[in-house]
């Protein structure tokens, strides 16, 4: 999935561990504690290795059991930072959107269930969550009876056909969907979806009977019942389709309709009456109205809700905490303040095709990771330091024995990055990249790297580039920078291998921008082709011994830092518990007190 | 301008008081006699000092004006003397939440900032350098250049006066901040030589472009109020003497009339300084001026501000000083419109 929920901060970096602090009695609250600690005793860090085992479980009944103490009424607020592209279900890919849609609007094949913290894979609209033929190269899925839309026309069978096929207008309502579909359904790679193509013949998702689904695939994906929990497999009716304005009016399945979208600043959805709840085994509908402001700043709602101000006593915040607040949401505060793992990991991409692999290894080394976070001023709440291709939340996620070049924190060392470069020939070499010139903490924490770099002995050309072109500079793979070039970090879709490092070093996505460091290589290629197609238990530790191979033999990027999932709220706001496949908070479970 | 008649009483009495003699006497007796040679007749501006010295606000404003003067010029020495540089990131001295692990040290006089560590009091002695020399270079150039036309539009009347009356309203028209924080980025777009500048590239572009924005707005008022005056002086007796004369245009516009117009010229000097150095910290502190590592005061107030509840220092430090500079300048500026103009002496 991808990574708006923490753009702020992908060109910065950020901080987690604390060096020796010397004296105590400053302003800094650590001052007199901090010993070099590392993150072993940190909450978060133990919070974040608490993997999100891939589980699912296809006989849970509907309807949910009552939230305990929860009652109906009242208005929910909730405040997102960024705006997303799209609300329409075909091209929704965003963290935020995503769990806009899945929680209150559009309801999917499946649906995940957090039970004691940790996801479960449970049945939505269907009835259970799809069977596998025997070659893996068919999902069937059989639909529950009774569904109906928002304006209480019955769901049909053929409207979940017409809204996948509607995931394939790239050019207009999927401009910036998903890519599964494309990849593994017959007939994907050609289809161009109903507008452009309304007479084709798509293969890749056929009807049986009146309530049964059957997807025909062209390679095993034994992930594919999580794809099917993406907007993307909501029905749609081919009558009602407005194309691009549907997403303003289109028909709900979830608790919720839409009342009204601003895009770009306001998203307001009521209940939607014809949601039946014996139909749905998790999904709540306790607020009367849920709210979505969109684009709002995050240090100010979060004051807002600290302060129990207004509506602030209603909203939940799903931004990273702002570093000023961290002492409120650790201390007085901090049943307010929900911290939990997330899927999301952020790299330093280096391009393989523009930088030698010593060269690489020398940036490791001279990386000056805790000097960055400091400059950027960002708060330890929200993040670990990586050392891993992979969120530790993943399936089988094996932590190795750091890389002396790849450990995620630290100052730097120079003098070793220095000696290296001598070695090789490389003295001054030059690093070039892209970094975000509009925003203060940006700049001070390149400032921090462009010293770290230098003094290792490299040249640095920084190019600053507005906030809002950036997203767009770095996905340009011929662009004349060999840093930080390609996704700066990346979400799983799904809790198992298959959704990060093919998408991250199969080179598909270079023309997209989703690569780390443009990597590319046969071997490599041909190992992941053999590892998709394993069970998924079988899977997990050979992907694991992957993404220790690429950090030993090819280091196409440093792993930065995997980052935390939060959520701020404020005191009226019940019932907050966080789900880290989709990094936020389940939505459908809040209730407000009155 | 021209002095009322309590004026001119007024200034008949100090020049009498600076003689030591009844002010009428003064003028209309000794001097026009000539018979002492030490003792000439006072001009205006020589008044107009005179009574700028005897305004206590006046000079004490101009002692700390001096000061700060002293302080950005010898920055590196006093800087130096604490052992710090502006620009020097202590990232050992920040603690785990990002703020320094101590308030104020024998090493850092006034502290850290947040986050990177930059020594506070070294940032206060650099970050008068950009402001002040952003200020007055824009006031300089904005006078020239308000002055010229002013007497250029004045004096010719006619379609030259029109155009250049249409170009002030134009610029007078436009809102100054939100042209200037949307032409700073622009102009750093387009100024670039291959368009992809470095960081130290973009400083000097935003540096340029913070002085183009200030001096586009900053000549219009003035030139404004030169015109005014110069329709006023051109049909004096003095002007039409020397035109009948048949004086050359330079020498009517530039000898004749411009030593009319210093005071007016040097009250809207004095005044504009203070409100460039506003502008130009305005501009850095909403991120369109200077930017890090730069040590400017604006820039430093933008940072400091975010971590204001925890530790206010490093937000007050150039905070108090940007306030103390441009009291100063005002409060001087105010005195010097008042000591050439006695009219609005309280």
């Amino acid at each position: 999935m991808r990574w708006t929920k923490l753009a702020a901060l992908s060109a910065a970096g950020v901080t987690a561990v604390s060096l020796a602090a010397c004296s105590s009695g400053g302003p800094s609250g650590s001052g007199g504690s901090g010993s070099g600690n590392g993150n072993g005793n940190n909450t978060a860090a133990a919070k974040q290795s608490e993997a999100a085992v891939a589980a699912t479980n296809p006989d849970l009944k509907a309807p949910a059991p009552e939230v305990k103490g929860a009652k109906k009424g009242g208005t929910l607020y909730i405040d997102d930072h960024s705006n997303p592209p799209t609300m329409d279900p075909a091209g929704i890919y965003y963290v935020d959107s995503n769990a806009f849609a899945t929680q209150y609007m559009y309801r999917t094949l499946t649906q995940f269930q957090i039970v004691k913290g940790k996801p479960v894979l449970v049945p939505d609209m269907a009835e259970g969550v799809g069977k596998q033929s025997a070659d893996g190269l068919t999902w069937t899925f059989k639909i529950r009876k009774g569904l109906k839309y928002s304006d209480g026309s019955p769901v049909k069978i053929e409207d979940f056909v017409y809204g996948l096929k509607r995931s394939f207008a790239k050019e207009s309502v999927a401009l910036n969907g998903t890519d599964y579909q494309r990849q593994f359904l017959v007939g994907g790679k050609d289809y161009k979806g109903p507008y452009k193509q309304p007479n084709a013949d798509f293969k890749g998702v056929t009807t049986k009977g009146d309530d049964t689904l059957v997807f025909h695939l062209v390679k095993k994906l034994p992930s594919f019942n999580y794809f099917a929990s993406f907007p993307e497999f909501t029905p749609v009716p081919k009558a009602k389709d407005t194309k691009g304005d549907y997403q303003k009016h289109p028909l709900t399945t979830g608790p919720y309709k839409v009342d009204s979208y601003n895009i770009g600043s306001k998203l307001t959805l009521s209940r939607n009456t014809n949601w039946d709840p014996k139909t749905d085994p998790v999904r709540h509908a306790y607020p009367d109205k849920v709210q979505i402001n969109l684009a709002i700043t995050d240090l100010g709602s979060q004051q807002r809700i600290l302060a129990n101000s207004g509506t602030g006593t209603n909203t939940v915040n799903i931004g990273e905490i702002d570093a000023s607040l961290e002492s409120k949401v650790t201390g007085a505060q901090k049943d307010q303040f929900a911290l939990g793992p997330s899927s999301c990991e952020y790299y330093v991409n280096l391009d393989v095709n523009k930088i030698p692999l010593e060269v690489r290894k020398a940036v490791g080394y001279a990386y000056p990771f805790n000097q960055i976070r400091k400059a950027a001023g960002l708060s330890k709440l929200n993040y670990q330091p990586a050392t891993t291709y992979a969120a530790p939340s993943l399936q089988g996620y094996k932590k190795y024995d750091p890389l002396p070049y790849a450990t995620g924190q630290g100052n730097g060392d120079p003098a070793k990055a220095k000696a290296i470069l001598k070695k090789a020939g490389k003295v001054g070499f030059e690093l070039k990249y892209y970094y975000t010139g509009d925003d203060p903490s940006a700049v001070a924490a390149n400032t921090a790297k462009k010293n770290g770099l230098i003094k290792a002995g490299f040249k640095v050309k920084d190019i600053p580039v507005p906030k809002a072109e950036r997203t767009k500079k770095i996905a340009d793979p011929k662009a004349p920078v060999n840093m930080s070039q390609g996704t700066p970090g990346w979400c799983y879709d799904w809790p198992t291998g298959d959704s990060v490092y093919p998408v991250l070093f199969s080179g598909e996505g270079i023309p997209d921008g989703t690569t780390v460091g443009q990597f590319k290589n046969a071997t490599v290629n041909a190992e992941m082709d053999k590892i998709s197609k394993m069970d998924p238990e079988k899977a997990a530790p050979e992907w694991a011994k992957l993404d220790q191979e690429i950090m030993t033999k090819y280091v196409p990027g440093l792993p930065d830092y995997y980052s935390m999932n939060t959520a701020t709220f404020g005191k009226n706001v019940q019932n907050v518990t966080l789900n880290p496949i989709i990094s936020m908070p389940n939505l459908s479970q809040l209730w407000v007190k009155q | 301008m021209t002095a009322g008649p309590g004026g001119v009483n007024e200034t008949l009495t100090e020049v009498g008081q600076v003689h030591g003699t009844d002010g009428a006497t003064a003028v209309l007796g000794k001097t026009d006699h000539g018979d002492d040679g030490g003792q000439q007749s006072k001009s205006p501006r020589q008044i107009a000092f005179a009574r700028l010295r005897k305004d206590r606000i006046a000079v004490i404003c101009t002692v700390i004006i001096g000061l700060f003067l002293l302080m950005g010029i010898f920055a590196p020495l006093i800087a130096g003397i604490e052992g710090q540089n502006p620009t020097d990131p202590h990232f050992d001295l920040i603690g785990d939440d990002n703020l320094p692990t101590f308030y104020t040290s024998g090493d850092h006089w006034l502290g850290l900032t947040a986050n990177s560590g930059y020594d506070v009091f070294a940032r206060f002695v650099y970050g008068i350098r950009p402001s002040f020399a952003i200020a007055l270079i824009v006031t300089i150039v904005t006078t020239i250049i308000g002055v010229l036309l002013g007497l250029v539009a004045g004096f010719f009347g006619g379609w030259i006066d029109r155009v250049i009356g249409w170009l002030v309203d134009f610029v007078l028209s436009l809102p100054f901040l939100l042209f200037a924080i949307a032409l700073v980025p622009i102009m750093t777009t387009y100024l670039v030589p291959g368009g992809q500048p470095t960081s130290s590239e973009v400083q000097k572009i935003r540096i340029f472009a913070v002085f183009i924005a200030l001096i586009f707005f900053g000549w219009a008022g003035l030139c404004r109020l030169i015109r005014g005056e110069v329709l006023a002086l051109r049909e004096r007796e003095f002007v039409q003497a020397a035109r009948s004369l048949g004086a050359p245009t330079k020498r009517i516009l530039f000898k004749e009339m411009l030593p009319n117009l210093t005071s007016v010229i040097l009250v809207a000097f004095t005044t504009s300084l203070p409100a460039w150095i506003g502008a130009e910290a305005g501009l850095s502190y909403l991120g369109v001026g200077i930017s890090l590592p730069t040590a400017d005061w604006g820039l430093d107030i933008a940072l400091g501000q975010q971590q204001m509840q925890a530790f206010p220092l490093p937000m007050l430090v150039p905070l108090v000083g940007l306030l103390i500079l441009v009291l100063c300048l005002s409060l001087l500026g105010d005195a010097v419109s008042d000591a050439f103009n006695p009219n609005t002496r309280r």
